[in-house]
């Protein structure tokens, strides 16, 4: 057995300059694919975004808060907007929750920059019974 | 809380806005945060006594922000199950449950005011009963 080693930063307390491995989720925008309350395990490795229907963590445009949904368009994707088409930049995603109705998304704050992105969620480790990996959609 | 728990806990919370109220809550991030609370007090009762490094202080200041700032978040979250999901036939099963809001709430207030182990106990043990009560009428 080790002894334990002082911790450079404490648990349960996430500053930028450091990768996220490990999520809860909060609120139910992804429902039913991610309930509040679910332990996902993050790739936060990743420098482009991950292809469409994955679901990923970045840092919500205009609050900095920390938020998760779908890919649903790519760099150079058309997205058809209200105001008509939007033709997404090189890093830019648009990202949407799967309750597509109350969720916030990038409907309410437009593109999200490539370097806003935390990680990508792949694996849900809590609770038990639906431990797994997340399956992409669409 | 074993060290296995504590490596396993998550980081911290990501949000999956939503706009409208959804009818679906839950205690963890209260209790996820009443356990951030203990550990900073651990944390804080790690550093050396009277210790004027830069780096202990820090740790220190970094700490009671950590500690403050998670009282606040179980406030918060506990007061939303009470005045949100909670329901008149809820209390009539349990008679107690404003008074136990009232001292967790309570309870958070103390820990940010002090650095104190028991407190610190107290709130997480305090908030596990409540989450207890909070799965107990989900059934």
């Amino acid at each position: 057995m080790t002894t334990e080693t002082p911790e450079a930063s404490p648990p349960a307390f996430h500053s930028p300059d450091r990768p996220l491995w490990r999520v809860a989720v909060a609120e139910s925008s992804m429902a039913p694919a991610l309930l509040p309350g679910d332990w996902l395990l993050l790739d936060p490795t990743c420098s482009s975004w991950p292809r469409r229907g994955a679901i990923v963590v970045f840092r919500e445009p205009g609050t900095d808060t920390l938020a998760i949904k779908r890919v649903a368009a790519r760099p150079g994707d058309r997205v058809r907007i209200s105001q008509g088409i939007l033709h997404l930049a090189e890093d830019e995603a648009w990202l949407l929750g799967d309750n597509v109705e109350p969720s916030i998304d990038s409907r309410r704050y437009g593109p999200v920059p490539l370097d806003a992105l935390v990680g990508r969620a792949w694996f849900r480790y809590g609770p038990l019974d639906r431990l797994g990996p997340l399956k992409p959609l669409r | 809380m074993s060290r296995l728990t504590r490596w396993l806990e998550p980081e911290t919370t990501v949000h999956a806005h939503c706009d409208i109220p959804c009818g679906i809550y839950d205690p963890h991030q209260a209790e996820l945060a009443a356990r951030t609370v203990a550990r900073m007090v651990e944390l804080i009762g790690q550093i050396p006594a009277g210790s004027t490094e830069f780096a202990d202080r820090q740790k220190l200041v970094r700490c009671v922000a950590i500690k403050e700032q998670h009282a606040e978040i179980v406030k918060h979250e506990i007061q939303v199950i009470w005045s949100d999901y909670f329901k008149p036939e809820h209390l009539e099963r349990y008679p107690d449950l404003h008074d136990r809001t009232w001292k967790i709430l309570k309870l958070a207030s103390k820990n940010k005011q002090n650095i104190d182990a028991q407190a610190a106990a107290e709130l997480e043990a305090a908030v596990k009963e409540f989450a207890d009560i909070f799965w107990s009428t989900k059934k």
